[in-house]
């Protein structure tokens, strides 16, 4: 499933993937494919993805449920 | 040395998937010289010990580093449990294996129907029992290094347990 609250979170930031990757010391690829729902991230990686976007775990990595 | 670099240059996504090539190229090479092996005593008979020695060491050390790792770690089969019925049945399957091959052989070398009945019986129940004596003692020793694993668990589950009520009254 795609993360598009990432992707928001990023975007707000005016930040691109490469950007991104460079502040949490991961590849654009890692990014790019945890956006794209094609790779879960450690918590380690979490945690540091939302303190580069200043957000929250539950901001951008809680899926509500869907009825 | 600018060309080595002590420190890990992958992320975690890439070192993932370093590790499935790394596994998938594992079980190409096992496989593959399980393959050459079989090859080579088809063409060879019985002159494949002086030919294959190599290939079957490696082959050997694969298996016993497989085994041995498993077993330290706890780890079984991801879809095979460790009972005693599915260790016989799979020692069965394998003891059958091994006496269809090396009965077509026998046939191939010596012409005899009967010969290579005998053979494929003396393989089946003689490795047969081999194996599931070696597999039961094997899920044994795994149902023993699991059984530690998980006390060790439990211990750091609850001093862990002990600190996180330590915190809570501190607050």
């Amino acid at each position: 499933m795609k993360n598009l609250k990432l992707k928001l979170a990023r975007m707000e930031k005016d930040l691109s993937q490469t950007d991104l990757a460079k502040r949490v010391g991961v590849t654009r690829q890692t990014i790019g494919m945890v956006e794209a729902g094609d790779y879960n991230p450690t918590l380690n990686l979490c945690i540091q993805i939302c303190k580069a976007l200043d957000k929250t775990l539950n901001d951008l990595f809680w899926e509500e449920e869907c009825d | 040395m600018k060309w080595f670099n002590r420190k890990n240059n992958l992320d975690e996504m890439q070192e993932l998937k370093l590790l499935k090539i790394e596994s998938k190229g594992f079980w190409l090479g096992f496989f593959g010289l399980f393959a050459a092996i079989l090859v080579q005593i088809a063409l060879y008979g019985s002159e494949f010990a002086d030919r294959a020695a190599g290939e079957f060491i490696v082959f050997l050390g694969m298996g016993i580093y497989l085994i041995g790792g498993c077993l330290k770690n706890g780890i079984w089969d991801r879809h095979l449990q460790a009972t005693p019925a599915v260790n016989i049945g799979c020692s069965l399957l394998a003891a059958a294996l091994a006496g269809l091959f090396n009965a077509v052989m026998s046939y191939r070398e010596y012409h005899k129907i009967g010969g290579a009945f005998a053979v494929f019986v003396a393989y089946f129940f003689m490795l047969g029992t081999l194996l599931s004596v070696i597999m039961c003692a094997c899920s044994a020793l795994y149902k023993r290094r699991r059984r530690q694993l998980e006390a060790e668990d439990r211990d750091e589950s609850l001093s862990s347990a002990g600190g996180n009520q330590d915190s809570a009254k501190q607050e």
